[in-house]
């Protein structure tokens, strides 16, 4: 599974200054409703209903929220790049500043699943991390989403 | 020796392979108490052994030999998750996966 498949360019977010009185799901949330034509407050919700179950970030700086929902065709990826790494209670303690967040139709187990195990093993090759982290315009981002190197460590 | 409930399980295995420099990926939430846990191996070099905890909590590998094709594995967790809604599905990715997870919980 190749993550540019799953991800929309207009999806994909680089440098990204949070609203600090609305904080990151309902920045989720937006995206998703913009891009994907959900509604914002029940990705929002769904996103941190997982959430509250124990973080989604799995070390060095990276995490990968996601949720099941209602209406949606196929399993869809957010990706986002913050400007300054923010706490996420992730499994090392680390601040985190990559996101790929994960929506998928209710019924969607198995491609649910490999989209998951797909965006962990690409995010966790280490060269691909640091790359996407400098990547500094939404369009450079997403160009790495479909890179040859990220396909195949995915 | 004694056997912790499946979340505490995988939260110890989780936070294990981080401080190791590891990853450990939670792909299937499963029940809290008494869910199997099921371990994929996976590193640079591709799929390992698939790793099960047992009732007296020792781990062992279970499914197709891991040298069998990818779509074989893909198969077997597919079919446990179709049977059994409470399993635990983690995605490992460290250097010597099945003695990582043997010294998790030694035995006493």
């Amino acid at each position: 599974m190749t993550l540019d498949s799953l991800v929309y360019p207009a999806s994909v977010k680089a440098h990204v200054v949070l609203d600090p009185k609305k904080g990151i799901f309902p920045f989720f949330g937006d995206l998703a409703a913009r891009t994907l034509g959900l509604d914002s407050g029940q990705v929002t919700e769904a996103l941190q209903m997982r959430e509250r179950l124990g973080s989604t970030g799995f070390g060095r700086g990276i995490a990968l929220p996601h949720a099941k929902l209602d209406g949606l065709a196929g399993v869809r990826g957010l990706f986002v790049q913050l400007a300054r790494p923010m706490d996420f209670a992730a499994v090392d303690g680390l601040p985190v500043d990559l996101f790929f967040v994960l929506l998928s139709p209710l019924d969607a187990g198995a491609d649910h699943l490999k989209a998951l195990a797909s965006a962990s093993r690409m995010l966790r090759n280490e060269k691909i991390a640091d790359r996407l982290r400098g990547a500094k315009t939404d369009e450079a981002l997403y160009a790495l989403l479909a890179d040859s190197e990220a396909r195949d460590a995915a | 020796m004694t056997r912790l409930p499946s979340r505490m399980m995988v939260d110890v295995l989780m936070r294990s392979a981080s401080a190791a420099g590891g990853f450990a990926t939670l792909l299937a939430r499963g029940d809290d108490h008494g869910g199997a846990i099921l371990i994929q191996c996976r590193d640079r070099d591709g799929d390992g052994p698939l790793l099960e905890r047992q009732f007296d909590g020792q781990w062992q590998a279970v499914g197709p030999d891991p040298a069998s094709s990818p779509a074989d594995r893909a198969d077997y967790v597919a079919r446990r998750r179709r049977i059994d809604p409470d399993l635990w599905l983690i995605e490992l990715d460290i250097a010597q996966a099945p003695q990582f997870v043997a010294n998790l919980n030694p035995p006493t």
